[in-house]
């Protein structure tokens, strides 16, 4: 007689085969999905709807320029292949990247890559857990704990707390790492610099602020989103700059509601702009500090959200397609890939990380198995070394060299 | 979704992605159709997180959007096929093998029922969600949770031999 508790165990003990399913790709999904319904309540017509409601797009890839065009979809995708998936172009050679897991600080159990700097000398990273505050239930009622590791030379340090959690953004070629901090179960009230290990917290302007994404460049500047705290419609009302090596905040000029993702060496800002709530309000622009922007190019269609800057490259992705663009900051010019996946890092060669590989113009990239396990690529230096996460989401930071 | 949310939702799915696959698994008995399954509930949950982290139980809501998926055939007509094509496996096998073996069986087995009672039994048996949780889920009564699930014990025990061997009679067919 088979028992109720035989039914459990037995349930229990079935090992189902492996999901190929990917959290930067669900997450992904989750943002065209989000934006697509924001377009149709928006009342944009059925046309755009019907046409949103495929799960691939359905523009075709512009083949002009170079070979990283080439990186995409496999013929014949249709809604029912879902994402394109970068695909080998036969005519260039394979880079075969070797991974290696960097150690983590005793205790540190939870960890995920922040980013690289562009020398590759530098990896951050945070140890993150879930507020205490959530249930086992799953409900998500509180900011969780967070402490930053500053990998040099592969060597990993836990850089000390200013503050119940700190969160670091962004690490520069001297190792200036900027972070973000806050109270137990609260969003970020403080920016915090660290020179040698060691934090000082960043005097913002005037008022009571939550922060967003912090980043930082070669000579030290430093860029932050700012919210004024009970604000509700979540979008940035300022842009703080801290010019390198001063302690006082510049809220810069820049047109309302705009939000700075990168900072360029030169100083040049890299982000978006809302207006109102569907995809068609969306775009994305390079300013200067004093509020001029240009328009970053969108092929017909689509609008821009760019994610990340480099020298003269950023990335980011195509809405509502949901593909994988590169712009030319000095050109203005866009390439739109074929790849339907999150444009995650972009160096100053416009090598993007992406999709479980580097999108280049000169090779096809494999990225190694670290330990037996796939990693997702998020963060890529300028001599080539990739920092990315396991594929199945747990914890560590993996590193591939690539050369060049 | 802001950014912040963003990473309460990635490291929600990162938590639960294994357990919500496997739960898609004993459910369709198709790895395919299962992260077709959890896919679509990730993505509908990303659009509703934060009214969700505001309720009570941001795993209860999951799983009605994992059953609701499962339930509806007509997203996923092309499954069937790859359910019919599944290979029967006979009881003399190497012990490396066993535990495939027995996973098959228990797929099978679970698959010898109709949808409703399957949905109970994985959710009562392998979610440990309590009978109420269980027919929030299924949008059905507590009293139809109770005779769903306990017919469906009756068939899995009558299919399920102690030893692990699968019996070979007419109710072994897919009536999915």
């Amino acid at each position: 007689m088979t028992s109720d508790n035989d039914v459990r165990e037995r349930l229990s003990a079935v090992e189902a085969p492996p999901t190929a399913l990917r959290v930067e790709t669900l997450v992904a999904q989750g943002r065209r999905r989000a934006l697509r319904r924001r377009a149709v309540q928006a009342g944009c017509g059925v046309a755009l709807a019907a046409g949103l409601l495929i799960g691939a797009p359905t523009l075709l890839p512009r083949a002009e320029g170079p070979a990283l065009d080439q990186a995409g979809a496999a013929p014949g995708s249709s809604a029912e292949a879902g994402p394109r998936e970068p695909v080998a172009d036969p005519r260039l050679p394979t880079l075969r990247c070797a991974a290696t897991r960097l150690p983590v600080p005793a205790g540190m159990t939870s960890v995920q890559p922040a980013g690289v700097d562009p020398s590759g000398r530098y990896v951050l990273g945070n140890d993150t857990k879930m507020s205490a505050a959530s249930t086992p239930a799953g409900k998500v009622s509180g900011v969780g704990d967070a402490n930053p590791i500053l990998w040099t030379d592969g060597v990993p340090q836990a850089l000390p707390k200013l503050g119940d959690w700190v969160s670091a953004d962004a690490v520069n070629a001297d190792g200036v790492v900027v972070a973000l901090s806050g109270r137990k179960d609260k969003w970020s009230d403080s920016v915090l610099r660290y020179i040698d290990g060691v934090p000082t917290k960043l005097r913002p302007t005037a008022g009571k602020w939550t922060f967003r994404s912090v980043d930082i460049n070669a000579r030290g500047d430093i860029i932050v989103n700012a919210i004024q705290q009970g604000d509700t419609d979540e979008r940035v009302d300022a842009v703080m700059l801290w010019p390198a090596g001063s302690a006082t905040a510049t809220k810069l000029p820049l047109p309302t509601h705009a939000e700075v993702q990168d900072i360029t060496d030169t100083g040049r800002l890299v982000g978006i702009k809302t207006t109102g709530q569907g995809v068609e309000g969306l775009s994305s622009y390079s300013w200067d500090q004093q509020g001029k922007g240009k328009k970053l190019a969108e092929p017909s269609g689509e609008h821009g959200a760019v994610s990340v800057a480099r020298g003269d490259w950023a990335t980011g992705n195509l809405w509502p397609s949901g593909a994988v663009a590169r712009w030319n900051l000095t050109t203005g010019g866009v390439t739109e890939l074929p790849v339907d996946a999150p444009a995650n890092g972009i160096n100053a060669k416009g090598s993007i990380a992406s999709s479980g590989t580097v999108l280049r113009d000169d090779a096809n990239v494999e990225l190694g198995l670290a330990d037996g396990v796939k990693g997702e690529p998020l963060h890529i230096a300028d001599n080539g070394l990739v920092v990315g996460s396991p594929f199945d989401g747990s914890s560590g930071v993996i590193t591939w060299r690539c050369d060049g | 979704m802001r950014s912040d949310q963003e990473k309460e939702y990635t490291a929600y799915v990162s938590g639960r992605l294994h357990h919500l696959h496997r739960t898609a698994y004993l459910l369709c008995g198709d790895t395919h159709r299962a992260d077709d399954i959890v896919q679509a509930t990730l993505t509908a949950l990303y659009v509703q997180w934060k009214r969700v982290t505001a309720a009570d139980n941001v795993d209860g809501y999951v799983h009605k959007i994992l059953i609701r998926r499962y339930l509806d055939e007509r997203r996923l007509r092309w499954a069937r096929v790859r359910l019919g094509e599944t290979p029967a496996h006979v009881a003399s096998v190497e012990a490396a093998e066993r535990g495939i073996v027995e996973r098959d069986e228990l797929i099978t087995a679970l698959r010898a029922l109709p949808k409703g009672q399957r949905a109970v039994v994985v959710l009562r048996y392998f979610g440990d969600l309590s009978v109420e949780a269980t027919a929030e889920a299924l949008k059905c009564s507590v009293g139809n949770v109770k005779s769903q699930c306990a017919r469906g014990l009756a068939t899995l025990r009558a299919t399920l031999q102690p030893e692990g061997q699968l019996s070979t009679g007419p109710g072994m067919r897919d009536r999915s």
